[in-house]
């Protein structure tokens, strides 16, 4: 009965999408305010069927319908209702129709705020938006429908896997699909201006906001995704370069490029071209990391995998590539600047470098990601990079990057004076210098950890330097300061701060330093400046699970720190025990202990322990970045909004 | 051409130089070759290049020694060929016997395979593809 429903929405919303599109297009040629209207009517049942189909799914997964194959994979009788309402998002068929979900509902959200701002666009970015909602209807209705059903209806579904059944793992998808889709509406915002050809400040006000939106949703995704895996998979680490990984952190890479490029086009009318071309690029890689993912092409521990799926994206991406490159070039002449970079020793020339180094960054990691493929594709072996490859290269992109993070906010528009740029910065460089040096002193031996660490505190010095100045500008604005430019930078600054704090959490992880032990109960060890006793095996168990874990007594000169009890639970309804790890947070460092086999007649358990130095800086860079979006969000006087 | 253009050339040959070393440095040292268990034992690779094979563990193949760190053997099948694998480390909770493993490491001198990473995969659950 679901199934069936759910079966009839995904066949209406083919047509019913391409039919609003259609209307869209002629609507906008022959300026036809009648279809116009028809086409938008159509959109929003686009996003009513797509809404109602996901009800459905859900409900299926809640009222245990095992009739259909994907609640069969996903789902069983005795998993707890807030992972069967993320079932909906667990496995490839349901996570694609959830992703054309959100994208609808974003849709529908530009679509109704822009509609007095962006009236002439507004046509032809519900066509962008209505033709990539085509082609995911396409491919759930062809290749992967949720709500296929099976002959045979067992009585309990298979379950979900354990490893997925936390709260961070119920979160971290939605964020970072709303990353991924959030990338589509600036994409169709760009194409709507090249369309329309118009591309004032209303409308780069519009991408510059809905690039935002995906920008923070892709961070908060990440983020979340490092201490997922940080908390849950037990390996010590928060970042693997995995392929999913890299998929995820590639159109990050290149919004943070577009937001720095939009604001010198809004204030100095320069790269209009590099802009629209980079905004293109963050909605292609969005749509690579949705087929990176689902296509299986390349190997990867939670890759899903569907090996036709993959053609019809790599169709679809072809396709999407050609069609917004050949627009950009037949409107290549309304996207000359008119005037010239006069110096790089400029704001300008800061933020086009800056740019230049997220897009190279962000190109090694697409190369060294898909080098498997192509190594087979030209026939030779099948070749692989180590993650000690992403480090390596990544390395001295992010020292560049943190060294633009002081220069940029310094320097003066068009062309600065050398001295003054001297003045700006030689106490910041100081501040750097003795940093590094301090760092060295204190045993950072390495010499890129060394750099990192006084690029880093330049930088810092100098944001806060500009945070103080702009919080005295606030209270007393300079006449010709608009508030809402000062808050925006102001929330621009406290970004950079988070930014700083999690490149300090990724120069603390050069450091981390491990040791496995086999310890007998009442056995004790030293490591790291602990003192570690292993008290023996705890046993607990419930209705869905036994847990097993090992009591470890961790001691400072004598003095009691903290009670650790790593664990391994064994799922009643798996065959698959699941690492509990447990960490004790230090404020420069993270003591983390993970539990490998025990033997329960000789009292005896195998420990992995980690030292992992300034991990807590990733998550309080996450917050801190959260809060400083908030800031450049936050709804001021309306002094941007144009009357209409 | 003028002085400040030569410089802004030479500025950027030296950084592209210095990114393509660093690039391709960094590839040397982190490349490895996926191989099987036929090609293993038909023509053993250069010493010291990073290897990755996969296959299944063999059943019943598995025990471990050692205390500080644990020490597995086990067997890799790819169809009728094996490969014994040593490894000093925890192994992942979907290792098991009879499951698909890949390990990555060295191939010793007695043709025994040292991994420095397992890395296995849950056949039923994880997100299986059809």
């Amino acid at each position: 009965m679901l199934s069936e429903l759910g079966t009839h929405c995904l066949i209406l919303l083919l047509p019913v999408a391409v039919y609003a599109a259609g209307m869209m297009l002629i609507g906008a040629r022959y300026r036809d305010a009648k279809l116009y209207r028809a086409g938008t009517i159509a959109s929003f049942a686009v996003t009513g069927l797509l809404t109602l189909a996901s009800a459905l799914l859900i409900a299926a997964f809640v009222r245990n319908d095992f009739s259909i194959i994907y609640v069969q994979e996903y789902s069983n009788r005795a998993l707890p209702l807030f992972y069967k309402v993320a079932g909906l998002w667990a496995g490839l068929d349901g996570s694609l129709m959830f992703w054309a979900w959100l994208l609808s509902i974003m849709g529908s959200i530009a679509l109704f705020t822009l509609r007095h701002r962006l009236p002439r666009h507004l046509p032809y970015i519900n066509l962008v938006v209505m033709l990539i909602l085509a082609f995911f209807a396409l491919i759930l209705l062809f290749v992967a429908n949720p709500f296929a059903t099976s002959f045979a209806i067992p009585f309990d579904g298979k379950g979900l896997n354990p490893l997925l059944q936390a709260p961070e793992m119920v979160i971290h998808p939605p964020m970072l699909y709303l990353g991924y889709v959030s990338g589509s509406i600036p994409f169709a915002i760009i194409v709507a201006g090249l369309l329309a050809r118009e591309m004032d400040e209303t409308w780069l006000a519009a991408v510059r906001r809905w690039m935002i939106v995906c920008w923070f949703f892709l961070s908060v995704g990440n983020l979340l995704g490092m201490y997922w895996a940080y908390v849950e998979l037990g390996w010590g680490g928060f970042w693997a370069w995995d392929p999913v990984e890299n998929a995820a952190i590639m159109p990050w890479f290149i919004a943070t490029a577009a937001l720095h490029s939009i604001i010198i086009q809004e204030r100095r009318g320069l790269f209009k071209l590099w802009t629209v071309c980079l905004g293109v690029l963050v909605y292609l890689l969005t749509i690579f990391g949705t087929f990176l993912t689902r296509s299986g092409i390349v190997q990867s521990v939670h890759a899903f995998s569907n090996s036709t799926l993959g053609v019809y994206f790599a169709c679809f991406l072809a396709l999407s590539m050609v069609a917004s490159f050949t627009l950009i070039w037949r409107r290549r002449h309304l996207l000359s600047s008119g005037h010239h970079l006069e110096t790089m020793i400029s704001k300008e020339g800061m933020f086009l470098l800056n740019t230049i180094f997220l897009t190279l960054g962000s190109f090694a990691i697409l190369v060294g990601t898909m080098l498997p493929t192509i190594s087979e594709w030209i026939g030779g072996a099948r070749l692989t990079l180590g993650p000690s490859f992403f480090n390596k290269v990544m390395t001295p992109f992010g020292i560049a990057l943190l060294l633009l993070a002081g220069f940029g906010p310094i320097m003066a528009w068009r062309r600065g004076a050398r001295a003054q740029i001297w003045r700006s910065v030689r106490g910041a460089a100081c501040v750097g210098v003795a940093a590094g040096v301090l760092a060295f002193i204190f045993g950072v031996r390495d010499i890129f950890a060394t750099s990192a660490i006084a690029a880093g505190s330049f930088a810092l010095a100098i944001t806060l330097g500009e945070l103080l100045r702009g919080v005295r500008r606030i209270r007393n604005p300079l006449p010709t300061q608009l508030p809402r430019n000062m808050q925006r930078r102001l929330g621009g600054y406290i970004v950079h701060l988070g930014m700083l704090s999690i490149m300090l959490g990724f120069v603390g992880a050069v450091y981390q330093a491990e040791t496995s032990v086999h310890l007998k109960e009442g056995e004790k060890i030293a490591w790291h400046g602990y003192d570690i006793t292993f008290n023996g095996l705890r046993y607990k168990s419930n209705d869905n699970l036994e847990a097993v874990a090992g009591e470890l007594a961790l001691t400072k000169g004598g003095r009691s720190i903290a009670t650790l009890y790593p664990a391994r639970f064994f799922y009643k309804l798996s065959e698959q025990p699941t690492t509990e790890v447990d960490i004790h947070h230090a404020l420069t460092h993270d003591f983390y202990t993970i539990m490998g086999a025990f033997e329960v007649d000789d009292h005896s358990a195998e420990f992995k322990f980690f030292y992992n130095p300034f991990v807590s800086c990733l998550w309080w860079g996450g917050i801190i970045l959260i809060l400083g979006t908030m800031v450049v969000c936050w709804p001021g006087k309306k002094s941007e909004h144009a009357p209409s | 051409m003028s002085a400040r253009k030569i410089i802004a050339t030479i500025a950027l040959c030296a950084t592209l130089g210095v990114i393509g070393y660093l690039f391709s440095s960094a590839f040397r040292d982190a490349i490895q070759y996926y191989v099987t268990v036929a090609e293993l034992q038909a023509a053993p690779p250069p010493a010291g290049r990073i290897l990755k094979v996969g296959g299944l563990v063999k059943i019943g193949s598995l025990h471990h020694e050692g205390s500080a760190p644990v020490v597995y053997h086990f067997i890799v099948t790819q169809g009728a060929l094996e490969l014994p694998v040593r490894y000093a480390g925890l192994v992942p909770d979907t290792f098991h016997e009879g499951g698909e493993v890949v390990v990555t490491g060295r191939l010793g001198s007695d043709h025994e395979f040292i991994a420095t990473q397992v890395l296995a995969k849950c056949a039923s659950k994880y997100q299986a593809g059809k």
